[in-house]
């Protein structure tokens, strides 16, 4: 399914004969595909071919959901995400993820971003500070909030609320950022912003989002990958799959004539 | 024929009011019955001294200290059990089939009638545990009647935690404990607590699970340890009304009045706790 443009490194994420079963209902069809290191990758198709799960299924979150039957692998850096053994606490940390809603913790925007600090690392004050200097600043809110650090994080702003989101990650120190459709709670200019902000972001992390805007898609991506009921159709480089796709589905998407 | 919908308006109107005095009347005349009854005996000495002439005089100080040792018990046993249980059935096993019998039980065991709950409390704590009748006794006794409720309120108010806390607790690598511990204990509490608060007040104003487990129909000197047997209000006030022949009027209001106080008390905490947190909330 993937086409070689140039030849490439091993991807930080790496999805194998990838299924993923609701039930009875198969959402994720036999899908291959890897996440290039330090580049964004957006996944587009229209709304229920399978965006979110496959997002959720490379950190693991459908493992609260009853009913769900995986077939296949995916590696994050080389080493596999399902099966036994596997630290699900030490996965997370490495690959973390930015949900539709912006969803900070009914604390206060110092505690959100040390949340999972306080979880997983034996940290003192002072570290834990720096912390969160260093945190915010990378998703550009220590301008704003560096006097504000008492303030219930849901009194923020949407925009600053998702922000804040990346924040909370960044303080793990992640490798892996998964991002389901981050703009779609977000005004225009703040969409904008948050686009900015990816780009800047894309220095550091792996970056996989999904979004149903194809212009956002065009924007913020190297990859872009098209899927159609739980089927990758295509994937490869953007400007190309924007310019000149090999399939026509994704072209009729595309150029919405679809979707 | 079609109504003026101006004329059903009124007419529902009038309904719906009539309805909300139906509710608010019985309670306004028997606040004002205990108090014009009851206001007569109330002074320092009718709250501070034991009874005194068989009953017929003198104070009702044992029988409140034996309510607030019961209250107090009830809420540490019923309080911890009722939060873990409900904590366990709502965050860990959600669709499982076990707790779903556990539902209709708890729904059951909520209108069983407290005289039950007397009986078994008997049967189990008195007898078969052997604590005799005593304040452990009841408490156990008005502990079990009341987990139902706090389990259920509790429930409801775990359930007010939006899914996507946990979610993204979870995300961040937090454990489901770690999720439960840091984000939807601490939200869920007021409720919680406001619930258990409810619950407790209406088993501190029963008298049939006291009966037979702990109330004692007389007692001159106040318990020294949980396993001693108690007054308590509203057996005090049974008693009076229906074993004491020739007691002046104003002691079984009066005594009804320190009970209503007491549980109006617990629910203006309940209240208060409710209002204090709604403010602050914003999700
Ligand atoms: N928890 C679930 N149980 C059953 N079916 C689900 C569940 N979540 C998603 N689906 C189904 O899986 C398909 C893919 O869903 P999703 O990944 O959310 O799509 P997308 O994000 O691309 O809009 C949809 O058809 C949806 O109805
Ligand atoms: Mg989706």
């Amino acid at each position: 399914m993937r086409k070689e443009e140039d030849p490439k490194k091993p991807g930080a994420i790496r999805v194998e004969n990838f299924n993923l079963y609701y039930g009875n209902f198969q959402a994720l069809k036999q899908v291959n595909l890897e996440f290039q290191h330090r580049e964004v990758t957006a996944i587009i198709g229209p709304s229920g071919c399978g965006k979110s799960t496959l997002l959720r299924s490379i950190n693991r979150m459908n493992d609260y959901m009853d009913q769900v039957r995986t077939e296949g692998q995916i590696y994050h850096e080389n080493r596999p995400v399902y099966g036994p053994g596997v630290d699900l606490v030490e996965h997370r940390k490495k690959v973390g993820m930015v949900f539709q809603r912006p969803n900070p913790f009914p604390l206060t925007v110092y505690e959100n971003v040390i949340f999972g600090c306080r979880l997983h690392l034996e940290l003192s004050r002072s570290e834990l500070d720096s912390r969160v200097e260093k945190s915010l600043m990378s998703v550009g809110l220590w301008e704003v909030l560096a006097d504000h650090l008492d303030q219930d994080a849901l009194s923020l702003p949407n925009e600053q609320q998702q922000r804040l989101c990346i924040a909370r990650l960044v303080a793990m120190n992640p490798d892996v950022l998964l991002m389901d459709e981050p703009c779609s709670a977000l005004d225009p200019i703040a969409t904008q912003r948050i686009e900015e902000l990816i780009h800047e972001l894309k220095k550091d992390y792996t970056i996989i989002i999904v979004t149903h805007n194809m212009a956002q898609a065009a924007r913020v991506s190297d990859w872009t990958a098209y899927f159609y009921l739980g089927n990758l159709i295509e994937f490869g480089r953007t400007e190309k799959i924007f310019t000149r796709p090999e399939k026509k589905e994704t072209e009729d998407y595309i150029t919405g004539r679809f979707g | 024929m079609r109504l003026n919908p101006k004329i059903t308006e009124k007419i529902a109107f009038a309904f719906l009011f009539l309805s909300t005095l139906v509710i608010v009347v019985p309670v306004i005349l028997i606040t004002i019955e205990l108090l014009k009854n009851g206001m007569s005996v109330m002074s320092w000495k009718f709250l501070t001294e034991s009874p005194r002439m068989g009953m017929r005089a003198g104070g009702i100080f044992p029988a409140i200290v034996g309510t607030v040792y019961l209250i107090v018990l009830t809420i540490l046993f019923a309080l911890p059990v009722g939060i873990l249980a409900a904590i366990y059935l709502s965050e860990y096993a959600r669709d499982h089939w076990l707790s779903k019998i556990i539902d209709v039980a708890i729904v059951n065991l909520a209108g069983v009638p407290s005289v039950v709950y007397g009986l078994f409390g008997l049967g189990i704590f008195v007898t078969f545990l052997n604590f005799g009748t005593s304040i452990v006794a009841g408490a156990l006794t008005l502990s079990i009647m009341s987990l139902p409720v706090i389990i259920t309120s509790s429930r409801e108010a775990l359930g007010t935690i939006p899914e996507s806390f946990r979610e993204s607790s979870l995300a961040l690598g937090a454990t489901r404990w770690q999720t439960i511990r840091r984000i939807v204990i601490p939200n869920a509490l007021p409720g919680i607590i406001t619930g258990a608060i409810l619950a407790l007040s209406r088993a501190a104003g029963e008298t049939a699970p006291i009966l037979f487990t702990v109330a004692a129909f007389y007692l001159p000197h106040l318990p020294k340890t949980i396993f001693d047997q108690c007054m308590a209000l509203p057996y005090h006030l049974y008693v009076l009304a229906t074993q004491v022949p020739n007691v002046k009027a104003g002691v079984e209001y009066g005594t009804a009045l320190v009970l209503v106080a007491m549980i109006l008390i617990l629910n203006l905490m309940a209240g208060a706790i409710r209002s204090h947190f709604r403010k602050k909330k914003q999700w």
